[in-house]
């Protein structure tokens, strides 16, 4: 009886040992992923940080329930966008009551990628033309957006989009197609009225 | 990419501005902080369950002394109800209740029918016994009769040579014809109380 007890015991830790090391080889898998989807939403470090990490803490309560493990990066992608666009929600909604705007948002755009690429003298420049971009990226419908982001992380393809939206390829490079499609005319006209 | 690139924008420059822009790279304590949450969420989640436990075995102690309240409260008004008839004598019964049962009963002798009032409180069946209802000489003549039929004295009876005559019947004269009833309509008038609403 002891015997069994003890055997039992060591099997549960043993299961929560695989547990706790399948899990953090996740996280050190996905963590960017989820932060720059949530980012892409919210433009705002601090906030995507918080998000990706309440969608970790979620999805480290919920680990269990998955029964594919193979698609956690899929179920972790769609719960940080869901969470990112209510938290966006959220604080347009406090902004709101505030009566301010963000003024600093694009401040982490130039804080990220292209500021590398940039010297002091491009940084109105690339303010304004991040700004555009976010604009009408953020104008799109969101489940051409949702593709245009993932597409623009971490250099997916189609067949990685796809997997992670649970949506067939061909629909993945049609609405990738209708969203660089509607970008390329939205930025073309901001640039029209800004040149005018 | 400046204001006049935007007009020449191909495909593959927009891709690689869309991910510039998402390239941006979380800061050095993010893994961290994620690591110390989930650490929490472990914490939490080992308190939780025996807290669980903990509320599951209150929920189920407070049902069961619920439930053995109530058994309590109950048990006083259905035992002496089940004490009073099993000790009730089979001979005597308690004023007239409205759950009696009337059975009349029309005597040899007699003018009025006899109206005999028999209780009908459940009884256990030991002690449910039939009532029989026998007029004390006809109780010793059928005594008598067992006995002789037992001792084998009692062959073919001759009725006549008994002494038992017939009663004789009135003559017609004497028979009163009934009055005739006469019976006057019944009159509902509403009741008093209920007319002004």
């Amino acid at each position: 009886m002891h015997e069994h007890a003890e055997r039992l015991a060591g099997s549960l830790v043993t299961a929560d040992l695989e547990f706790e090391r399948e899990f953090e080889a996740r996280l050190a898998d996905s963590s960017r992923l989820a932060f720059r989807v949530a980012f892409s939403v919210l433009r705002q470090r601090e906030d995507a940080e918080d998000v990706a990490q309440e969608a970790f803490a979620k999805a480290y309560r919920s680990f269990n329930q998955l029964r594919d493990r193979t698609r956690f990066r899929a179920w972790l992608v769609r719960m940080t966008w869901r969470m990112a666009l209510d938290r966006q929600r959220a604080n347009r909604r406090r902004m709101v009551r505030e009566f301010s705007v963000a003024d600093g948002r694009t401040d982490d755009v130039v804080e990220g990628g292209l500021q590398t690429r940039l010297d002091a003298t491009d940084v109105v420049a690339a303010r304004e033309r991040a700004e555009h971009l976010w604009s009408a990226i953020e104008a799109l419908p969101e489940k051409l957006r949702l593709v245009v982001v993932l597409a623009g992380i971490e250099g997916h393809d189609m067949r990685e989009v796809s997997g992670l939206l649970d949506v067939p390829e061909g629909t993945v490079k049609s609405r990738l197609f209708l969203a660089r499609k509607q970008l390329k005319e939205r930025l073309s006209w901001m640039v029209a009225s800004t040149k005018s | 990419m400046d204001g006049r690139e935007h007009e020449k924008l191909s495909d593959e420059a927009l891709a690689r501005e869309i991910e510039d822009a998402l390239g941006v790279d979380p800061s050095p304590e993010f893994l961290p902080r994620i690591r110390a949450r989930i650490a929490s969420e472990r914490v939490s989640e080992s308190w939780l369950w025996p807290g669980l436990w903990r509320w599951a075995s209150a929920v189920v102690a407070v049902a069961a002394v619920v439930i053995i309240g109530l058994r309590v409260s109950h048990g006083p008004s259905s035992a002496p109800r089940e004490e009073h008839i099993v000790s009730a004598p089979p001979g005597e019964h308690p004023p007239a209740p409205d759950n009696v049962a009337s059975s009349i009963e029309t005597p040899a002798s007699g003018i009025a029918p006899v109206i005999r009032r028999v209780h009908s409180i459940r009884r256990p069946a030991v002690e449910a016994k039939p009532e029989v209802v026998v007029s004390p000489d006809e109780t010793v003549a059928l005594r008598k009769l067992v006995v002789a039929i037992a001792a084998r004295q009692v062959g073919s009876v001759d009725v006549p040579a008994l002494g038992v005559e017939a009663a004789p019947l009135p003559p017609i004269e004497e028979i009163v014809p009934l009055e005739e009833i006469v019976l006057e309509p019944i009159k509902l008038s509403p009741m008093a109380g209920l007319e002004g609403e």
